[in-house]
């Protein structure tokens, strides 16, 4: 979901979530037991402003603001990386965050092209110029393997 | 048409929803708007104005800028739920509706804007008349505009001379707003204030109204209440999601094609929220038309889980301005109904509904009982 790169999330709202899927499947046999599938989300109120993150913005590629306006410092922001949203941050426009959390959960197309209301006129993603990596993992890929046509298969690697 | 609790939930903070009757197609108009001659309110716009008029309005209503406006009037509150008890002294058998659950949210109103006391009764006819308005089967149109005009020139007297000689009331503070954003024009002014009457007013009639036959029905709910007072505030949650005052929102419409529950709802649809279905929904809460209180416990169920909440208030950015009035309003009146009715039963089960489908209530709510126990202050 993004970019299958391993992530180290330091909000404490994802150690409470993990640790409710952790509890669960200690007491729960193997059938019962729960992925830890969440999408991150953290916030945090800045002079008075209320930022709110959904998804993983650091990894995206690109940049666009989907609701509201900047000089107001009322806006959503979407990240999209490869064509794919993965990551929004509002700025006191929390109560649309759920809606881009979901919207990441679906691996939804980017830029967004659905209208919305509060949609700016210009809805056009700019590079999101994020610093590089520090330890790039390469992409997920596909590898073949085998020599033999009745030992050939295509096998999904993460690294 | 949307029933269940998750996808509901889901509409509410959707941004391809629209709550501007302007962006539903001919064939899915026929909405009740707002009063004629006068702005949408805040309820039926989307953001950004939405978001500004409401924020303005806030300021002056709610923490952090005006932390106790509606604690503030809690006494003078409670003064008026005693005054109309009194007012069933001598007397076996009352209507709930016409003489508590009407008078008490009009009143409220009333000291809320700072209406003077002697304009009330003038009020009064104005704002029934009005809220013909919200019923599908009068017909009086005539009665609505003459009543909106004549309610609006009263308004605007009101808001030049709170203007010129501010009080503490909310129309004074709106009047004479420095805040960051502006102060709103005259006509928003007045498209707002006739909101907070409206929505803040048929609304608490229904949740009063309905508490009281509701505990009405289940007497050991009842004296629960009259023995431990504290109960109320799990009562009135409840209630929200048992009998709620506004049952469903009939004015959403889609901006865009809105895939949910597996289904496409086609740009420019209509979208009706359920929300008294959504509270009872089964995938959401246990044993959901069992009227009961203590789901709303904390001490019985630990922390307040996400399968406790109801969509009495509705949710997102439209959740319910007022909601803190009107549960201080019916937690008041239903605590003050349990301690001084002695004996009390319906006289009529079911009682007559009013026919408005929206705002689900009864028309009248007759209520017999042997005595009154007199007020605390009395």
């Amino acid at each position: 979901m993004f970019g299958y790169q391993f992530l180290a999330l330091e909000h404490w709202g994802n150690a409470v979530t993990q640790a409710e899927v952790a509890a669960h499947n200690m007491i729960s046999s193997q059938a019962d037991r729960w992925p830890h599938l969440a999408v991150p989300v953290f916030w945090s109120t800045q002079f008075g402003t209320e930022i709110k993150s959904t998804g993983v913005p650091s990894v995206a590629d690109s940049v666009v603001i989907t609701q509201g306006s900047v000089p107001d410092r009322r806006f959503v922001a979407a990240y999209g990386r490869q064509g794919r949203l993965v990551g929004a941050v509002t700025f006191n426009q929390s109560k649309w965050l759920e809606f881009h959390g979901r919207q990441v959960e679906r691996a939804a197309p980017f830029p967004p092209t659905y209208q919305t209301v509060d949609q700016p006129a210009d809805v056009r993603p700019v590079p999101a110029e994020f610093p590089e990596a520090p330890i790039p993992t390469q992409a997920a890929t596909v590898v073949v393997t085998g020599h033999d046509p009745s030992e050939r298969r295509a096998e999904f690697v993460t690294r | 048409m949307v029933s269940t609790y998750r996808e509901i939930v889901e509409l509410l903070h959707d941004p391809r929803v629209s709550s501007d009757p302007r962006n539903l197609t001919a064939s899915a108009a026929g909405v009740p708007e707002g009063v004629p001659g006068l702005p949408a309110s805040f309820l039926h716009l989307d953001p950004p104005e939405h978001d500004r008029l409401r924020r303005v309005v806030t300021r002056h209503f709610r923490p952090p800028h005006t932390p106790d406006r509606v604690d503030g009037l809690a006494p003078e509150l409670h003064k008026i739920v005693g005054g109309l008890i009194d007012g069933f002294v001598g007397r076996t058998e009352v209507d709930i509706v016409d003489e508590l659950a009407y008078p008490l949210p009009v009143a409220v109103i009333c000291q809320l804007l700072g209406v003077p006391r002697e304009d009330e009764p003038r009020f009064h006819v104005w704002v029934e008349s009005l809220l013909k308005s919200l019923d599908p089967d009068t017909g009086a149109a005539a009665e609505v505009q003459q009543a909106g005009t004549e309610m609006a020139q009263y308004f605007s007297g009101l808001i030049d001379a709170h203007r010129r000689a501010p009080g503490g009331d909310m129309l004074s503070a709106l009047a004479t707003d420095d805040g960051p954003e502006g102060q709103l024009t005259q006509e928003q002014l007045l498209s707002t204030s006739f909101l907070l009457l409206i929505a803040g007013h048929e609304t608490t009639v229904n949740l009063i109204a309905n508490g009281t036959l509701t505990l009405l029905r289940h007497p050991h709910v009842l004296e629960r209440l009259r023995r431990d007072p504290e109960m109320v505030f799990r009562v009135v949650e409840e209630l929200l999601r048992y009998e709620p005052p506004v049952h469903f929102v009939p004015w959403r419409t889609a901006l865009d094609d809105i895939e949910i529950a597996d289904t496409t709802m086609p740009k420019g649809s209509r979208i009706v929220l359920l929300l008294a279905a959504g509270s009872r929904d089964p995938d959401h809460v246990r044993a959901p038309d069992r009227f009961d209180p203590d789901r709303f416990d904390p001490d019985r169920f630990g922390l307040a889980r996400e399968g406790d909440q109801h969509l009495g208030f509705g949710g997102g950015i439209h959740y319910c301005f007022g909601a803190p009035l009107a549960r201080l309003e019916a937690q008041t009146a239903l605590g003050e109904l349990a301690r001084r009715l002695v004996n009390p039963r319906l006289v009529t089960d079911p009682p007559p509904y009013r026919t408005n489908p929206v705002l689900r209530g009864p028309r009248h709510l007759q209520v017999a009982f042997d005595d009154i126990v007199p007020s605390r202050e009395g």
